[in-house]
């Protein structure tokens, strides 16, 4: 008997102490995020069918054909801070854009004045704890992009984690 | 069907339950920040006595070909990188930007430079669509891996190719991300970290001007 007393005695104080601090029990999703951007960035490798007169008036026009042979794509990357207020861990896992041909998640590592940017699974989201997505740091890469990304543009991203339901976002286009 | 728990057990879980609780609660009040490290601020390294540096010659954005030389009587800012960076070259050129700006009308004496380490991609019509998007003023150069070895002592450059990883790129470039100050002479006076301040570097090029 005393013993079920201390157990829902236990589920109360717990449901209180939760309450206390604005928690709510609907288990909505846990990642919230904050000062979503992405880099302006322009399309440079210009596709066939839009000859850049700018170039071609230039001594480097010669050089410059070569650029049709290697349509590699153009690059930008999106940055925010993403909190994880749940109590269990998360992390993102994965990211999606129209802007772009293909989404990866990047970090940058430092050696001495050497920058060695790396592909990475996942940016670990630990419960009650928080990943900041910054220039020189974490990135969601955005490859190959469809278009130019003009400073006042918005960009819309849907984000994927592990546990947590996908997220669409839009985040502002803007140089750093 | 009744669970009994002993009794010490039972509180044992209470206790916990609220700890727990009372936990997540002190983490959401202070969240945890992850990736504290921030790019150091620094006044720059200085060459003391200024180093005198090989010219060399390479495509570029403003002529077939230029020298180092020909930006003589010039205060030049250089930068390695490349153009399929998305992170570390912008966000340099970016602040480098700022240093134009805040040069204004001494922005005439001074030339800031890309030189890629990727020449593959960077062809000077790429460098010319990529660079007027921070300054049309900013000069291209697309280093070959010979150009790059030559020259590369004079400034400790560190630059390779990676098709290696796992990535949808065909492959990635690590490489140096400093940025250097040379006077009007053609010597090497200041070397900058990734990071350093724009108002930083353009004090120092302003002393360079006066
Ligand atoms: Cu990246």
């Amino acid at each position: 008997m005393m013993s079920r007393f201390i157990a829902v005695l236990s589920v109360l104080l717990s449901i209180l102490a939760l309450g206390a601090c604005g928690v709510t029990a609907e288990p909505t999703s846990a990642i919230m995020i904050s000062d979503p951007w992405v880099r302006a960035a322009v399309v440079v490798d210009a596709m066939p069918e839009e000859p850049t007169a700018m170039s071609m008036s230039q001594d480097g026009a010669m050089a410059d054909e070569m650029d049709h042979n290697n349509a590699m794509g153009s690059t930008s990357a999106a940055y925010m801070t993403l909190r994880n207020t749940g109590d269990a861990d998360d992390a993102l896992i994965g990211a999606t854009t129209d802007v772009a041909a293909t989404v990866e998640l990047h970090t940058v590592e430092r050696d001495g004045d050497v920058m060695r940017m790396r592909p990475i699974k996942q940016i670990d989201l630990p419960s009650n704890g928080s990943a900041e997505l910054k220039p020189g740091d974490y990135h969601i890469m955005l490859i190959g992009l469809k278009q130019d990304l003009q400073t006042g543009d918005s960009v819309t991203l849907t984000l994927t984690f592990q546990n947590a339901a996908p997220m669409t976002i839009s985040a502002a286009v803007h140089q750093p | 069907m009744r669970i009994a728990f002993p009794r010490n057990i039972a509180l044992a879980i209470a206790l916990l339950g609220v700890g727990l609780a009372l936990n997540a609660c002190a983490a959401t009040e202070a969240p945890a920040i992850i990736n504290e490290e921030e790019a150091a601020f620094s006044a720059g390294t200085a060459i003391d006595p200024p180093r005198t540096l090989s010219d060399f010659t390479l495509p570029s954005t403003v002529s077939p070909t230029l020298s180092l030389s020909d930006l003589r009587g010039k205060v030049v800012l250089l930068y390695f990188g490349y153009t399929f960076c998305p992170d570390i070259c912008p966000t340099t050129l970016a602040e480098l930007v700022h240093v134009k700006r805040m040069l204004d009308a001494d922005a005439d004496n001074a030339a800031f430079v890309l030189i890629s380490v990727d020449p593959d991609r960077d062809t000077p019509g790429v460098l010319t669509r990529y660079l007027a998007a921070f300054d049309p003023d900013f000069i291209g150069m697309s280093g070959d891996d010979q150009t790059l070895r030559a020259i590369g002592s004079d400034y400790g450059l560190y630059y390779e190719r990676r098709a290696d990883l796992a990535t949808s790129a065909d492959y990635l470039v690590d490489h140096s991300s400093a940025t250097y100050l040379i006077d009007q002479e053609g010597q090497l006076r200041m070397v900058y970290s990734y990071g350093t301040p724009p108002e930083v570097i353009g004090a120092d090029v302003q002393d360079l001007l006066r």
